[in-house]
């Protein structure tokens, strides 16, 4: 067997990289959003 | 002002989520040794193990919430069955993908239809069905009764692909942590736990960020019909307000 390195990192980086992607893309729409809505409805803040 | 999602809640949660992370990058790739039998490949199982039981855990948390829906009907269970789904499904595609680059050094091909590996992509399917059912453009309870239906079926399902390795002779390794004696200690166990916590915490905080958008989706939905409403009130009232231009006999 190889040692797989390259499918080892491959794994990591497309995993991390695809968490990174969703994470921003969300926390983009929730600002978005955030700026659409009167404050007194946004109750976490 | 605060525009955006975030709160003091989720800022610390997400910052111990990038500390674990970074941990967890440390442990997999550096300080955890190679593997008896897998050699070097067994750091995939890190992302792999913990990315399939946090999706399985969050399936779950969406046929909870179904079922609170339909009992109780109220926006906050539409939201959690809604968000916890969405992450699934993310936790599920990083499975797949990890499960696929394991399964080519070690089993000489990417796929293949071995009964875990079929659960989860029937699994991988439903879940994308049930995220189209969300969208389609239908009043907003109706879609949320609909979704709860479709979200139920992912219960029978978790289970079949969860229980597959052990219900089946399949190519896939039957279970390693998830019994009484685990298969795999010291270091390895060590992260492959660091993985489980750290994949757990993700959930948890990316959870409570998708409700959060969610939830600020509904109400931009809420003000948009509410100021349609007064336009149409303000040209209704307009219009009766405005003498109608006389109309005389024609000579």
């Amino acid at each position: 067997m190889t040692d797989g390195w390259g499918y080892i990192l491959t794994c990591y980086g497309l995993v991390l990289a695809a968490l990174v992607v969703i994470v921003a893309r969300s926390s983009q729409r929730g600002r978005k959003l955030a700026r659409q809505v009167p404050e007194e409805q946004r109750r976490w803040m | 002002m605060n525009d955006s999602t975030a709160s003091t809640g989720t800022r610390v949660l997400g910052s111990i989520t990038l500390v674990g992370f970074a941990a967890l990058l440390l442990f997999g790739l550096v300080l955890s040794p190679a593997d008896a039998a897998q050699g070097e490949l067994v750091r995939m199982m890190y992302v792999h193990v913990p990315t399939a039981f946090v999706a399985f855990g969050a399936f779950t948390v969406t046929v909870a919430a179904s079922v609170a829906y339909l009992l109780r009907r109220t926006e906050w269970w539409d939201l959690v069955a809604h968000g916890s789904a969405e992450i699934g499904a993310v936790l599920l595609a990083a499975t797949l993908v990890s499960g696929m680059l394991w399964g080519r050094p070690t089993w000489g091909v990417y796929w293949t239809w071995d009964a875990r590996l079929t659960t989860t992509a029937l699994l991988f399917v439903l879940v994308l069905g049930y995220l189209a059912v969300r969208r389609l453009p239908l009043d907003r309870d109706k879609r949320a009764g609909l979704a709860a239906v479709v979200g139920l079926l992912l219960l029978p399902t978790t289970i079949v692909c969860h229980y597959a390795t052990t219900w089946w002779r399949t190519l896939h390794q039957g279970p390693t942590i998830a019994r009484a004696d685990p298969q795999i200690d010291g270091l390895l166990l060590f992260t492959l736990v660091l993985g489980l916590a750290v994949f757990a915490l993700l959930y948890v905080w990316m959870m409570v960020h998708r409700f959060r958008v969610l939830y600020l989706e509904h109400r931009v939905e809420d003000l948009g019909l509410d100021t349609a409403i007064a336009e149409r009130r303000r040209e209704a009232s307009g219009a009766l307000a405005t003498p109608r231009p006389a109309t005389g006999p024609v000579t």
